[in-house]
C-alpha cells in the first residue's frame, strides 16, 4: 500500500518535472542554463587536469605576430563577458594567473621578493652562451659558485642609459608578479669583465649559423655596456627556467597542443585586464614576443605554465633608449595620423609630440604622468585582448592597482636599486601619479559594487570600491531590489518594493518568499550624480546550513557593450 | 513507464547547460579539457608564419644581404650615376673576426658595372692598438659605358656621352683617437681609361694617391658595436640630433707626364637640429670639394667635383656640372610619418666654379623638392625624392639619405 502510494507520488512528480521542463522549454525556445553550479563561485580553475604528453615547441615570428595584428583581424571580438571569471566575476587561480595582491595577504617584504629565490651571486661568471634574440645585449652565464650550474642570462645597460633597463626588468617583474602573473625570478647583480670566462663549448648564433662564443662576442658586449665607478658592470641575471620550454602565447586563440588551454585569450578576464597594468607601467613592449609558456611537471602531471616576461622595455625605458614620446599613444601605425602628417608635410603635430623631453634623470628615461590616459594608452600595436578589454575587465585590473598603496610601490621601485635616490622619488612620484588617473577612470567605469556579505540575521553588506578610495566623490544612496531568486531557470522574484539607503549596509526583508529560498538576490543601483550611467549590480546569495554564501555578482553589462578602449 | 518518463527527465536535465546531479563547473571544464584533449595536437605553422619563421631562424635577411662568411647578395655600387647596382659577393671571416675580407662585383641596369674587392681588418693591432687601429684594403674596378657629359663649367649645357673604365687599389689606416675623432692616412693607386666624344679627354692615366682625412662625429646614430661598424654597418640610420665634420684632403700625382696633377681637399659639415622629440629634424649641409693643380696641370673632367644627380643638386640629372670647385649647401627638413617612413621637404643650393673667385650668387643652381623615405630608426633604406629645379622637374630614388 505504502509503495503503491510512493510509486503514485513519484509518477506524479516525475510527470510534473517532465511537463514543468517541457514547458519551460516551449516557452524560451531554449534550455535554461542555470547561473550557478554546487562549486560556485570557482576559486581554482584546475587547468591541469589532463597530461600533457604531446606537445610542440610552437615558435611564434615576431615579424608575423606584428603582421597579424596590425593588417589582419584574429581572434574573436565579440564584446562578451570575459570567460574565465567566476561568478563573482572574479578570476579563479589557474595557471595563468594566482590572485595576490588585494585578493591575499602579501606582506611586504613577499610583495618585493616576488618571484626571486634567496640566491648570492659569486664575482666569477662563466659563459656558456651567446643570446640568440632580442635587443638587449647579453650572454648566458653560470656562476662559478653556484653548485646547481644554474644557467642565467645576464643582460647589460646601455653607456646612455645606466640602469634603466636593469631597473625596470625588476621592476616590472615585481610588479607583474604582484598583480598574480607568473614571471619568472629576475636579478641585479654586478660583473667583473676581467673575470668572466668562456666556456670552450659556448656557442652564438650568427647568420652563418652556430658558432662558438669567442672573446671577441664577449668584447661587444662589455665594451657597450654601462659602468659603475668601480669598473664593474651592472648586469640582470634572469634564471633560465629548468622547466620544458614550449615557446610562447598569443593574446588570441588558444594553444591548440594544451587541452587544459580552453578559454580563448582574447576573452580571458587577465588578459584583457592586463592593459590596464600595461598602462600603468607603460610596458607598451607587452606581446606575444614577451611571453614564455613552460612545461611543468608536478606529481607525475606535465602541464602548462603561462607568463610574462622580459619587462626591459617598461616605465620609461625602450631597453637601449629612453622611451619614445609616442609610446603608450599611438600605435607603431596608426594609419590616419601618419596620413595627415605626411600630406601636412609634418604640420600636422600629433598630441604627443608636445610630450615633456626625457627625463635628467638617465635611469629613467621617458616616463611620465603628463597627459596620460589610461582609456586611450596602446601598445606598440594591437592585440586582440587588449581591444576587447570591457569596462568591467577594467575594474578588475584597477582595483588590483588600487591595492598598491604609496609604500608597496615605492618598496618595488627601490628593488631597482638606483644609485641615485632621485631616480626613486621620480619613478614612484610617476607611478601614484598614473594610478591616480588609472583609478578616477576605471573604479567609476562601472557600478563599482562588491565584497558583498549577508549574515546569519540577514544583514546585507558591500563596498563600494570608489568610495573606499575616494574616487568620484560620495554617492547620494542605493536603491536595493531584493529578489528571490530560482537558480534552476535564471528567474528573479522580487520581495517588495526597493528600499533606499544611504550606507552600504541594509537588512533582507523577514517576509515568507525569503524563508525556504534557495538563493536570494538583491539589485544595487547607486545613486550618484556623476554616474548616472551606472547599471545596478545584482548580488546573489545562497542559502547554506551556515547561512548565507555570496556566490553571485552581475554588473549588467550586457553582450554587446563597446570596449572600453576609445 | 516510470522508466520512460525518468529517462525523458534525464535527457532534459543532462541537456547542456542543465545542473546534473552532483555536476560542478569545474566537471563542465574539465569535459571541455578532454574533449580537446581528444584533438589537440601541435599545429605547425603555414603560410606567411611559416615562411618568416624559417627566416627569422636562418636569418635571411643578413645571411643574404651581410652575413659573416660565405656568399652573399652586394646591392649598390658606388659613386654617383652607377644605378641600381646588383651583384654576387664573398666575405670570409673567421669567428674572431680579426680580419674580414670581402670580395664583391655589382653590375647596374644601366650598363654600368662595377667589382670591387675589399680586404678589411677592423682591428689591426688588437692588443697593442686596443682595437684603435683598423686597416681597410681594397681593390676595385668599375666599368662604365655611357656616363652622361654636359660640358665643363656652371652654365654648360651640352649633352653627350663618355665612357670611363677605372681601375682603384686603396689602402687606409683608419686610427679612432675617440669614439667620435678619427683620423685617416691613405693611399693607392688609380687608372682611369676614357673613350668619349670627340674633343673631351681620350686615354688612360695612372694616379697615385695619397690622402689624409679627420672625421669628427657625434651625430646620434646607434651605439653599434664594433661588429657592428665593421660588419653589420647600420648604413640606414639616420641621424636626429648632433653634428658631423670631415675634412679629407687628397694628392692624385699623374705618375705619366705629370699633366693631370692636382690636389682635392673636401669639408663636409652637416648639423642636425631636432625638434618635437627628434620627429621633426632640421638637417643642414655645407660641402665644399676644392682642387688645385701645379702650374699648367689639369684636373681630368671625370674626376672633378659634380652637381646633380641623387645627393646634391636633386632636381638636376647626374653629373648635369662639373668644374674644379664645387660649393653646395642643403637644407633638409625631414619628419617623421610613422617609425617606417620619413618625409623630407629640401633644398638644395649648390654651385661648380672653374675658380673660387667666379662663384656668384646668379649662378647658383636650386632644387627644391619634397621626398618619401623608407626606413627605421630614421633611416632611409629607400628614397625617392621630387625636385624642381631650372631644368625641370626630376626624380631621384636612391639608398639611404643625401647626406
Amino acid at each position: 500500500m505504502r509503495s503503491d502510494r510512493l510509486r503514485g507520488t513519484t509518477h506524479l512528480v516525475l510527470v510534473a518535472m517532465a511537463l514543468a521542463a517541457s514547458m519551460h522549454l516551449l516557452a524560451l525556445g531554449q534550455p535554461t542554463v542555470p547561473r550557478f553550479y554546487p562549486d560556485d563561485p570557482l576559486r581554482y580553475d584546475n587547468d591541469r587536469v589532463v597530461d600533457i604528453r604531446r606537445v610542440d615547441d610552437i615558435k611564434l615570428d615576431d615579424y608575423f605576430d606584428f603582421i597579424e595584428n596590425v593588417f589582419l583581424s584574429p581572434g574573436d571580438r565579440r564584446a562578451i563577458h570575459a570567460v574565465n571569471v567566476n561568478t563573482l566575476d572574479e578570476v579563479p587561480d589557474s595557471s595563468w594567473f594566482t590572485n595576490r595582491i588585494g585578493a591575499r595577504d602579501l606582506p611586504l617584504e613577499a610583495l618585493v621578493t616576488g618571484p626571486d629565490r634567496p640566491v648570492t651571486f659569486g664575482a666569477g661568471w662563466t659563459i656558456v652562451g651567446g643570446k640568440n634574440r632580442g635587443f638587449h645585449p647579453g650572454f648566458r652565464a653560470i656562476d662559478r659558485s653556484d653548485p646547481t650550474g644554474t644557467v642565467y642570462q645576464l643582460e647589460v645597460d646601455a653607456p646612455a642609459h645606466p640602469e634603466m633597463a636593469s631597473g625596470a626588468e625588476v621592476i616590472g617583474a615585481a610588479f607583474y608578479h604582484a598583480f598574480g602573473y607568473n614571471t619568472v625570478d629576475v636579478y641585479l647583480t654586478e660583473i667583473d669583465s676581467t673575470r668572466l670566462e668562456i666556456d670552450p663549448k659556448a656557442t652564438i648564433r650568427d647568420a652563418n649559423g652556430r658558432r662558438p662564443f669567442t672573446r671577441r662576442d664577449l668584447d661587444d658586449i662589455v665594451q657597450n655596456a654601462a659602468r659603475r665607478p668601480n669598473g664593474r658592470i651592472r648586469v640582470t641575471a634572469e634564471r633560465f627556467p629548468d622547466e620544458d620550454d614550449m615557446g610562447r602565447f598569443e593574446y588570441h586563440g588558444t594553444r591548440p597542443d594544451d587541452p587544459n588551454d580552453i578559454h580563448l585569450h582574447e576573452h580571458r578576464r587577465e588578459l584583457r585586464g592586463s592593459r590596464v597594468f600595461a598602462a600603468w607601467l607603460n610596458h607598451d613592449d607587452s606581446r606575444a614576443l614577451n611571453t614564455l609558456v613552460l612545461r611543468h611537471r608536478e606529481g607525475g602531471r606535465r602541464f602548462f605554465k603561462y607568463y610574462i616576461v622580459d619587462f626591459g622595455s617598461l616605465l620609461g625605458s625602450a631597453t637601449r633608449f629612453a622611451d619614445t614620446a609616442q609610446a603608450g599613444r599611438e600605435y607603431a601605425l596608426a594609419w590616419r595620423p601618419s596620413l595627415l602628417t605626411f600630406l601636412s608635410f609634418g604640420l600636422y603635430v600629433r598630441p604627443w609630440l608636445h610630450q615633456p623631453p626625457v627625463s635628467d634623470l638617465p635611469a629613467v628615461g621617458r616616463f611620465t604622468a603628463d597627459g596620460f590616459d589610461p582609456e586611450r594608452w596602446v601598445a606598440e600595436y594591437p592585440k586582440v585582448a587588449y581591444e576587447n578589454m570591457r569596462a568591467d575587465d577594467a575594474f578588475w585590473a584597477a582595483r588590483i592597482v588600487a591595492a598598491f598603496d604609496d609604500v608597496r610601490v615605492r618598496a618595488i621601485v627601490s628593488k631597482g636599486q638606483y644609485s641615485d635616490p632621485r631616480v626613486v622619488d621620480e619613478l614612484t612620484r610617476v607611478l601614484l601619479a598614473r594610478r591616480q588617473r588609472i583609478l578616477d577612470v576605471w573604479l567609476t567605469a562601472v557600478n563599482p559594487i562588491t565584497h558583498a556579505a549577508l549574515s546569519r540575521d540577514g544583514v546585507l553588506t558591500f563596498e563600494n570600491v570608489a568610495v573606499t578610495h575616494e574616487i568620484g566623490g560620495r554617492p547620494d544612496g542605493y536603491i536595493l531590489q531584493w529578489s528571490r531568486f530560482h537558480n534552476e531557470d535564471d528567474t528573479h522574484v522580487p520581495i517588495g518594493a526597493p528600499v533606499r539607503v544611504t550606507d552600504p549596509r541594509a537588512e533582507l526583508p523577514a517576509t515568507e518568499a525569503v524563508r525556504g529560498a534557495d538563493y536570494v538576490s538583491v539589485a544595487v543601483r547607486t545613486i550618484h550624480p556623476g554616474f548616472p550611467d551606472w547599471r545596478p549590480v545584482q548580488l546573489y546569495f545562497r542559502a547554506t546550513s551556515g547561512g548565507w554564501q555570496w556566490v553571485g555578482l552581475d554588473r549588467g553589462l550586457d553582450p554587446g557593450d563597446a570596449p572600453a578602449s576609445r | 513507464m516510470i522508466v520512460r518518463i525518468g529517462v525523458m527527465v534525464g535527457v532534459l536535465l543532462v541537456w547542456p547547460g542543465a545542473v546534473r546531479a552532483g555536476q560542478s563547473r569545474a566537471d563542465l571544464w574539465t569535459a571541455q579539457r578532454d574533449a580537446k584533449s581528444r584533438e589537440a595536437r601541435p599545429v605547425p605553422a603555414t603560410g606567411l608564419e611559416d615562411f618568416l619563421l624559417r627566416a627569422a631562424a636562418g636569418r635571411w635577411p643578413t645571411r643574404l644581404l651581410n652575413p659573416r662568411s660565405g656568399l652573399f647578395l652586394r646591392v649598390g655600387l658606388p659613386g654617383e650615376g652607377a644605378g641600381l647596382g646588383l651583384g654576387p659577393a664573398w666575405r670570409h671571416s673567421p669567428f674572431n673576426r680579426r680580419y674580414t675580407a670581402t670580395a664583391s662585383f655589382a653590375a647596374s641596369a644601366s650598363k654600368n658595372w662595377s667589382g670591387q674587392l675589399a680586404f678589411d681588418v677592423p682591428d689591426l693591432l688588437p692588443v697593442a692598438g686596443s682595437d684603435r687601429v683598423g686597416l681597410h684594403l681594397s681593390a676595385a674596378r668599375h666599368q662604365r659605358a655611357r656616363d652622361p657629359f654636359w660640358g665643363i663649367g656652371p652654365e654648360a649645357d651640352q649633352r653627350s656621352v663618355f665612357a670611363l673604365a677605372q681601375r682603384d687599389v686603396n689602402g687606409e689606416v683608419i686610427v679612432r683617437i675617440s669614439p667620435a675623432l678619427h683620423v685617416g692616412l691613405a693611399g693607392g693607386v688609380l687608372s682611369s681609361h676614357t673613350t668619349s666624344q670627340p674633343g673631351l679627354l681620350d686615354g688612360r692615366i695612372t694616379h697615385v694617391r695619397v690622402g689624409a682625412s679627420l672625421s669628427f662625429d657625434q651625430r646620434n646614430t646607434l651605439p653599434a658595436t664594433r661588429t657592428g661598424r665593421h660588419l653589420d654597418p647600420e648604413a640606414l640610420d639616420g641621424a636626429s640630433t648632433g653634428r658631423f665634420l670631415r675634412v679629407d684632403w687628397s694628392r692624385f700625382s699623374d705618375t705619366g707626364t705629370g699633366a693631370f696633377s692636382f690636389d682635392r681637399t673636401s669639408v663636409d659639415l652637416q648639423q642636425y637640429l631636432p625638434f618635437l622629440h627628434g620627429h621633426r629634424v632640421l638637417a643642414l649641409r655645407a660641402l665644399a670639394v676644392l682642387t688645385s693643380v701645379d702650374g699648367d696641370a689639369a684636373v681630368p673632367f671625370y674626376l672633378m667635383p659634380t652637381l646633380g644627380g641623387s645627393r646634391v643638386g636633386r632636381a638636376y640629372p647626374t653629373f648635369r656640372f662639373r668644374d674644379r670647385h664645387l660649393l653646395a649647401a642643403q637644407v633638409e627638413y625631414r619628419y617623421v610619418v610613422n617609425p617606417f617612413m620619413h618625409g623630407a621637404v629640401f633644398v638644395d643650393a649648390a654651385q661648380v666654379a672653374p675658380r673660387l673667385g667666379d662663384v656668384t650668387w646668379a649662378r647658383v643652381r636650386w632644387s627644391t623638392g619634397v621626398g618619401l623615405r623608407l626606413g627605421v630608426r630614421g633611416g632611409a633604406a629607400f628614397r625617392v625624392d621630387l625636385g624642381f629645379g631650372r631644368d625641370g622637374v626630376r626624380l631621384a630614388t636612391g639608398f639611404g639619405h643625401a647626406f
